[in-house]
Parts: C-alpha cells; sequence; structure tokens
C-alpha cells in the first residue's frame, strides 16, 4: 500500500485528536441534566394504555384502573439501574396502597420473564409489543431511555416523571403530589 | 427556530450520529435530592421490534432483535433476510449458491454489509461470505433501505444491513445443538464473561449439509459445505476514557456443487464421462448423456467431462477484525473506527478455471460529533483500501489460455480516502428532524466523487411519523470473476471506460404505531446509472471490457407491512409489496437477476408460556424472465430444446417453527422449512442452454432445496 493515503489518514487522525483535545474541558462522561420531578411542561390529557400482561393471560389497560393514581416503570432486563431499583419498588408498592404500580417490560417475553422469576413482583408486569420508542415517547420520554417512571394522577393525567433510577423520597412525593390516597406505609 | 434542550440533544447524539453504540450509559445529575451521581441507560434497541415497527431514528431502519434471529430458526444472515417486505436473498448460481442480500429487490451487490457500522465485506465475501456470517452474539441486525441511508457506506445504493454485536451485561454460555434433513448437521456455542468495567465473548459454530438433488438427474440444485466460524468480542467500557468495542472472526468452509457427495479429491479426478442423466426433470433431454441442440434440433455432443465438468468446489478462509472506540469530551465526541479483512478463496471450477483469489480490505475512520448553535455536526475522514489478486489456470478447451496460468486477470486495487460532513437540528419542538450530509470521496481510479443526502422526519403526532429521504451513492465497479467466469479466459480487464455506479434515490415512510398495532408504509425510487456491465472483447482488444451500461436501471416499488397484536399471546403480520422495473433489456444483455413483481407475507406469532409457534407463508408473484435475461438477443432453452417460459409461476412457501423451554436452562424446537415441498427444479429446471447449445446452471426463480426438518434443543448455562 502506498505511504501517502496512509499518512493522509495519520495527519486526518492527529487533527481529530487535536480537535477533540482542544474541546476538551467538561467531564470526560457527558452528563445528562437533571430531570425535574415536575409534570412535564404541555403534557396530554387522560392517557390510555393497553397492553399484554407479560405472563400472556389477559390484557391489561389503564382503564382497568379508573379512578387511581397509577405508577407506571418501564424498564429492561439488561439495563443496569433498571435491574437496581427494581426491589426498592416492589418494596415500595405495598407501602402506597392509594398508587396502582404497573411495570412494563421494554424487553423480550422470554428475557423479561427470566429475570422476574428470580423476584417476587409485587404489581403486574405488562410487556411492550408493539414499537416501544413510540411507547415511551407517548409517555413523555423522548430520549428513548430506561428506567423510566410516569406518575398519573387519578384522571390519568402525567402528574410526575422520572428518567433514571427512582428512589424511596421520590415516590413518596409523586404519589403525594399526583393525589394516591393515603399516606405511605412505613417500612418494615 | 427552536434550540434543542440539552436532553433532546443527547437523544440526537445518539440518533444522529453515524451508528452510535447499541446501548449508552452515561451519569445524569441528580435530581432534586439524591446526592450520587445517577445512571441512565439508553435503550439503543427497541428490545419488541416487529415487522411494521422502525426504530426512532430519522433514517428509516427496521430491526431484527435477538428475540426475532431465534425464533426465524436462521443460522445464518441469509436465511434471516429471507422473505422480508423489501428484504430478500437471491440466489445466482444453483450449484454453487452463490447468495446475496437484496434490498428493494435491487442488485445484491448494492447492498453494504456492516459489522458494528464498520464496512468490511466486498465483492469476493459478497459472493461466497455472507453465508458464513454467524448469528451468534447478536444484539440486533439493523436494515436500512435506500442509498444514503448511512454516512460511513455511500456504496450502499440499495442500502446497508449492520450486525451489532451485544454487550453482555451478565455472565452467560449457550448451546445450541441441532440436525435434520440433507444431512444437517450444527453445532454452536456462545460463552461471555463479564468483568469490572468490560466483558469478552467467544463463540463458535461447526455445521454441514449434504448437497441436494430434487430430480435424481445427478446435479445438485443446493450446494453442500462445511463451515467453521470462530468470534471473539472485547467491550472495554473505560480504557484512558475511550469505550472499545471489537470483535474477531474466523471463517473456514468447504462447499461443493454440481455433482453430489463431499469427496473433493474424487471428483476433481473425475475428467471424463458421464455421470449425470440429464434426462430426468422438467423438459429434460431426451438422451441421458446429451442434450438437443436449439439452433438445429439435432443432439449435442456427448458429455465426456465428468463430475468435475459441472463441479464448483470452493474452500474459503476468511479472518476479519471490526472495532470502535468512542470518548467524550465535554459535548463533543469522538469516534474511531478500524476494519480489517483478508478472504482467500481456493476454487476449482469444472469446465472453466482453477481459481485462487485473495482479498484485502481495510477501514479506518475518524470522526467528531459536536453541536455548533442549535445543530449537531458531525465531521470526519475515511480511508478504505480494496484490492483483489488472482491466479487462474483455465480449464476451457476453447479458450485460447487453456491450459495457461495467469495472474491478476481481474485483479484491482483501490484506494479511496474520503471526508465527510453531517449536520443535524430539530425544529417546532423536536417535531420536525432533520439531517444533511455531504461526501467528498477520491478514488485512485475513479477520482473524485461526491455525494450528498438530506433526511427529514416528522413527527405528526407520539403515533404517527413520515420519514423522507434522498439521496446519492456511488460504488466502485469490481471485476472479481464471479460476475463473469469467462473473464478469466482474457489477459487483463480493461476498465480505461469504467464509471463508477451511481445511484439516485427517494423514499418516503409512513409508520404508526400504537400499543398493540405496528405498520409502516414506503415508497422508494432508485435509479442506478453506469451499472458496470462486462462486455467480451477477446475477439477485438483481446480484452473483456468493464463498461457502464448505457442507459439507467430504475427500480420503484411501494410496500406495506404491519403486525398486530391480536391476543396477549398471538401477534399476526402482513406485508405486501409490489415493484416496477424499468430498463432497457438489450443495454443489460441478461446481466441482471430476475425478480418479482410482487411479494405477500403473512406470519403468525404464538408466545404462549413455554411454548412458542412460528407460521410463515410467503407468496411469490412471477418474474418477468424474458425481460431481465434479454430472451430476444440471448433466448433459453431447456434441454429438450425447447424454450424456456417468459414468466415464472407464482408460488407459495410456508415456514413453521415450534419450541418448548423445558426449564430456565433447557429448550427444544422443531422448524420445518418449504413445508409443502415446493421446489422450482421439479417445475424447470435451473439447467439452461443458449442458441449454440451452450451449458449454463443459472436459471433460477424459485426455492432450489424443498422441504427441511430441522430439530434440536438449546442449552442456556
Amino acid at each position: 500500500m502506498a505511504a501517502g493515503p496512509w499518512q493522509a489518514v495519520a495527519a486526518a487522525l492527529a487533527l481529530c485528536a487535536a480537535v477533540a483535545s482542544a474541546a476538551q474541558g467538561g467531564p470526560t462522561v457527558p452528563v445528562v441534566p437533571a430531570v425535574p420531578a415536575v409534570p412535564p411542561a404541555g403534557a396530554p390529557a387522560a392517557m390510555a394504555l393497553t397492553l399484554p400482561a407479560l405472563d400472556g393471560a389477559r390484557f391489561v389497560q389503564l382503564a382497568d384502573f379508573s379512578g387511581r393514581p397509577v405508577l407506571l416503570n418501564f424498564w429492561g432486563s439488561e439495563c443496569p439501574p433498571c435491574i437496581h431499583e427494581m426491589p426498592l419498588l416492589f418494596a415500595l408498592a405495598p407501602r402506597h396502597p392509594g398508587l396502582q404500580f404497573l411495570g412494563i417490560a421494554v424487553d423480550q417475553r422470554a428475557s423479561a420473564a427470566r429475570f422476574l422469576a428470580r423476584l417476587q413482583p409485587s404489581y403486574p408486569q405488562l410487556l411492550a409489543t408493539s414499537q416501544p420508542e413510540v411507547l415511551l415517547r407517548r409517555f413523555g420520554n423522548k430520549l428513548g431511555a430506561l428506567p423510566y417512571s410516569v406518575v398519573l394522577n387519578a384522571r390519568h393525567e402525567v402528574c410526575m416523571t422520572r428518567l433514571g433510577e427512582i428512589d424511596a423520597a421520590w415516590v413518596d412525593g409523586a404519589a403525594a403530589a399526583c393525589g394516591a390516597v393515603g399516606a405511605p406505609q412505613p417500612t418494615r | 427556530m427552536f434550540r434543542p434542550q440539552p436532553q433532546g440533544l443527547a437523544a440526537a447524539m445518539a440518533l444522529a450520529f453515524p451508528f452510535a453504540w447499541p446501548a449508552v450509559t452515561f451519569a445524569a445529575e441528580p435530581a432534586a435530592e439524591p446526592a450520587a451521581a445517577q445512571s441512565v441507560t439508553i435503550t439503543g434497541r427497541p428490545s419488541a421490534t416487529r415487522q411494521g415497527a422502525l426504530r426512532d431514528e430519522i433514517v428509516k431502519t427496521e430491526s431484527i432483535n435477538a428475540r426475532e434471529i431465534a425464533k426465524s430458526g436462521a443460522t445464518n444472515l441469509p436465511e434471516l433476510m429471507a422473505h422480508r417486505p423489501g428484504i430478500d436473498v437471491q440466489v445466482e448460481c444453483s450449484v454453487c449458491n452463490v447468495r446475496n442480500i437484496t434490498l428493494n429487490n435491487l442488485p445484491g451487490r448494492f447492498t453494504t454489509m456492516l459489522l458494528d457500522g464498520v464496512p468490511i465485506f466486498s465483492s469476493v465475501s459478497n459472493a461466497y461470505g455472507l453465508d458464513m456470517i454467524g448469528l451468534s452474539g447478536l444484539e440486533r441486525v439493523d436494515i436500512s433501505r435506500g442509498a444514503g441511508t448511512s454516512l460511513i457506506a455511500p456504496e450502499s445504493l440499495a442500502g446497508t444491513v449492520n450486525l451489532v454485536t451485544k454487550r453482555p451485561s451478565s455472565d452467560a454460555a449457550e448451546l445450541d445443538l441441532s440436525a435434520g434433513s440433507f444431512g444437517q448437521r450444527r453445532g454452536a456455542g456462545y460463552a461471555a464473561k463479564t468483568f469490572d468495567g468490560g466483558a469478552l465473548t467467544v463463540s463458535g459454530t461447526q455445521q454441514q449439509q449434504d448437497s441436494v438433488d430434487g430430480v435424481g438427474n445427478g446435479v445438485s440444485q443446493y450446494a453442500g459445505y462445511k463451515r467453521q466460524l470462530l468470534g471473539l468480542g472485547l467491550f472495554l467500557d473505560d480504557l484512558g476514557g475511550f469505550k472499545l468495542k471489537g470483535r474477531f472472526d474466523h471463517i473456514d468452509e468447504k462447499r461443493m456443487g454440481g455433482p453430489l457427495g463431499s469427496d473433493y479429491d474424487a471428483v476433481r479426478a473425475s475428467t471424463s464421462g458421464n455421470p449425470f442423466d440429464f434426462n430426468q426433470g422438467p423438459h429434460a433431454s431426451p438422451v441421458s448423456d446429451r442434450w438437443v441442440n436449439p439452433a438445429d434440433g439435432s443432439l449435442s455432443d456427448a458429455y465426456n467431462d465428468g463430475r468435475f465438468g459441472l463441479a464448483q468446489i470452493i474452500f474459503t478462509k476468511r479472518d476479519q477484525f471490526a472495532g470502535t472506540a468512542e470518548r467524550s469530551f465535554g459535548d463533543t465526541k469522538l469516534r474511531l473506527a478500524l476494519g480489517y479483512a483478508e478472504h482467500r478463496q481456493d476454487s476449482w471450477y469444472g469446465g472453466d478455471a482453477d481459481y485462487f483469489g485473495r482479498q484485502k480490505q481495510t477501514y479506518l475512520e475518524s470522526s467528531l460529533q459536536a453541536p455548533v448553535g442549535a445543530a449537531l455536526v458531525t465531521a470526519g475522514l475515511s480511508y478504505r483500501f480494496e484490492d483483489l489478486h488472482s491466479r487462474s489456470i483455465s480449464q476451457d478447451p476453447a479458450s485460447p489460455t487453456f491450459g495457461i496460468e495467469r495472474a491478476d486477470a481481474d485483479a484491482y486495487t483501490y484506494r479511496t480516502p474520503g471526508v465527510f460532513v453531517q449536520a443535524y437540528q430539530a425544529f417546532f419542538g423536536e417535531r420536525l428532524e432533520v439531517n444533511a450530509s455531504l461526501r467528498q470521496d477520491h478514488n485512485n481510479v475513479y477520482g473524485g466523487i461526491t455525494t450528498p443526502r438530506l433526511n427529514v422526519l416528522w413527527h405528526h403526532s407520539d403515533n404517527i411519523s413520515s420519514r423522507l429521504a434522498m439521496g446519492q451513492g456511488f460504488r466502485l465497479p469490481t471485476s472479481f470473476f464471479e460476475l463473469e467466469h469467462a473473464v478469466l479466459s482474457a489477459p487483463a480487464v480493461d476498465r480505461s471506460q469504467a464509471k463508477a455506479e451511481k445511484s439516485d434515490n427517494l423514499s418516503y415512510a409512513f409508520n404508526y404505531a400504537d400499543d398493540r398495532l405496528a405498520l409502516t408504509a414506503s415508497v422508494n425510487h432508485t435509479r442506478i446509472k453506469h451499472l458496470a456491465l462486462f462486455v467480451d472483447d477477446t475477439a477485438g482488444s483481446g480484452n473483456f471490457l468493464l463498461q457502464p451500461a448505457r442507459s439507467a436501471y430504475t427500480v420503484n416499488n411501494v410496500d406495506l407491512v404491519g403486525t398486530w397484536q391480536m391476543t396477549p399471546r398471538d401477534a399476526f403480520t402482513a406485508g405486501y409489496e409490489r415493484y416496477q422495473y424499468r430498463f432497457n433489456a438489450t443495454d443489460f444483455q441478461g446481466s441482471l437477476f430476475a425478480r418479482p413483481d410482487y411479494r405477500l407475507t403473512l406470519a403468525l406469532d404464538h408466545d404462549a408460556g413455554p411454548w412458542d409457534v412460528n407460521a410463515r407463508a410467503t407468496y411469490t408473484g412471477p418474474q418477468n424472465l424474458a425481460k431481465f435475461y434479454d430472451y430476444a438477443d440471448n433466448p433459453r432453452y431447456n434441454l429438450d430444446g425447447t424454450p424456456k417460459a417468459d414468466r415464472s409461476p407464482a408460488f407459495w412457501t410456508v415456514d413453521l417453527r415450534v419450541s418448548y423451554q423445558w426449564s430456565k436452562a433447557v429448550q427444544t424446537y422443531v422448524a420445518v422449512n418449504n413445508a409443502f415441498n415446493y421446489q422450482q427444479a421439479k417445475k424447470d429446471s435451473f439447467l439452461w442452454l443458449d442458441g449454440s447449445g451452450a451449458l449454463d446452471v443459472t436459471h433460477i426463480w424459485g426455492p432450489s432445496i424443498g422441504r427441511t426438518v430441522v430439530a434440536g434443543v438449546k442449552l442456556d448455562f
């Protein structure tokens, strides 16, 4: 191979590296800005949802929980923060009797079921079957990122969203802000 | 004008980057109260992708994820690609099973294969290499149809197929053992070991199948093979700030078609007599050792070339590496990519030539992506090297070079540095996304080539979107002899008149998705100019000429595909595609392979607990054989001297697969492909004669192999 092109490539690589070095100054890991635990602007009115249960036994609709606030947690079995937050969610659900928890696996049915078999889910698990990114976008997640949690109020309007791992304080706050009836039960 | 919010910009960076990491993990600043940084994983894959669903990208991209791959029962890439709307596999030779992947029914060489976004397949590997692309350890396969679908692959006049390797998140070990009809035996293993900040994978496949003769004339319609694949993967999340991903593959395959069996030495030694029976099958010869000469109705001279006379024996060894490295510097992202492949083909073509070819490819890329004002700009440099060197000995007694060893009859060397720039911007609250790019490449033979593209995505609502794409692509014509065996009879290929093949593409796609339905309709227009043809000028200049076709080849098509979740356990898929081919048959000299006028695909997926049942029916419409093969100037005949039919018949094929998950670790499966045993050879022989009575093996419009049954077990540890 002639040396010319290689020299050109080496020069190109050096140029890119030089430009990149010049651009360096921020952290080496890109930072996602804070995701506020507040209602998104321009959120649509009542949301609807019809997805098959993860076990394939039936379709589950948001309308099945008419008049109740709902927490939707979108997760995947190969998403480390999803896996990390799941035991906490399973523990929090019984503490919030006024808030219906629903898990939505953005995953393959077999993989999700296999993952959950190791745990004891305390609320229904659904499967995102059609085009998951559209489903996430519809619930305010244009980034298509996981984990993602949405709290709907009793009218099933989007009330609070959370991109990234949740914590107990956020769930407690969202439940209160979105009208979940009944104070959180103490953790045992 | 809308200025992207930082979060939207992050999404744009993931979407607009030529081939982003399949899963990007980065830290999020804490929300209100958490003290520690949080981790957010971008789902680079739509895990439940179905036909009719699109990835959330500005370029229309269909995806086949790991589950779909497993359910298809496919053992290699061509098997996975078959019978999807707008996507198919073209078999070009019945006795050697050269087959490639067609997008929008354009010639297979215009489909660019990518490994993790790195283009390292070319002329030789597109002939015999695609069957050797295994599916172990893949996260998904992305298919983008149309030129300009990839910023880094301008030669993809029809589109790209990108194999995305899975970065394991946990330790795993899998073993898949199967056996079936026609001596099919397969064992495939995959293991992954994760460690802090990375993972290692190893995969291996051993596979074999006998050659198949469906009509009893002793000439195979499906080549037998023995194939071994070895793959290694390395993933490092942070090496000096770089995220690295690399895979190495070694491929070793032996295949033979024409005569049956796998005793290669015995076939090579059989150079006289007639072991075949040409009076078997439809429109067969009235006698077993010769055929009717269509010129005058007489019987030809008796066939006397032995088993080797119709044999094609191809030994392939290939090593390839594809790797990428990414690092972020604030809002700026640096990507480096490296690809290398060495492909060696040691082959014997009875009646044509002994041929040994060696091809090397190198791909280097460096690009930067950074926000500039409201736009996200990507700029980079690439360098491609591709050569082919060969030596051959003509086996054709009619050739003036009979018995003479010659070097580099079809050789070429291409060096193509390029520069590219792309700008992405969102408007109107991210409802409108626009992506524009420009490439400038300079090839050592064909000079400078400029290719622009423009992509527009409009979100009508959260459920409905439209994508408009227009662009140009170019491909440097290659002279690998598989395109025309006769080139080996000339001292060299004269490419002084050749031009780069160029395409103009325009496509529109409509996508609708709700919780239970995913639907996509698309309209595509592709016009290819300067399509390269071999012209036999041995009687004049003594060479074969590589020339551009005098007129353009245009394919227009519409397709509609959707999947409906009928019940919680059952999904139904329907797809329809229709094509219009516009070309002057005389200008293309029968060099285009015939493609169907339309195709209908129906599929049912039943997923209930441990049971998984999949059924697929495909109705393939007729093909205008007379036009594609230019019967007016190059008539084709059967062995009994009758003309070949102008059009092929339409036909159904049905595939079924059932699996049962016995436990977390054990699954068994049974698959029946081509369940109703439809075989072209029982309707119309692959063998054909030209006007002078010369025999060829490329009359192909239907399935080359009948019903196959495969049973296997999968073990997950």
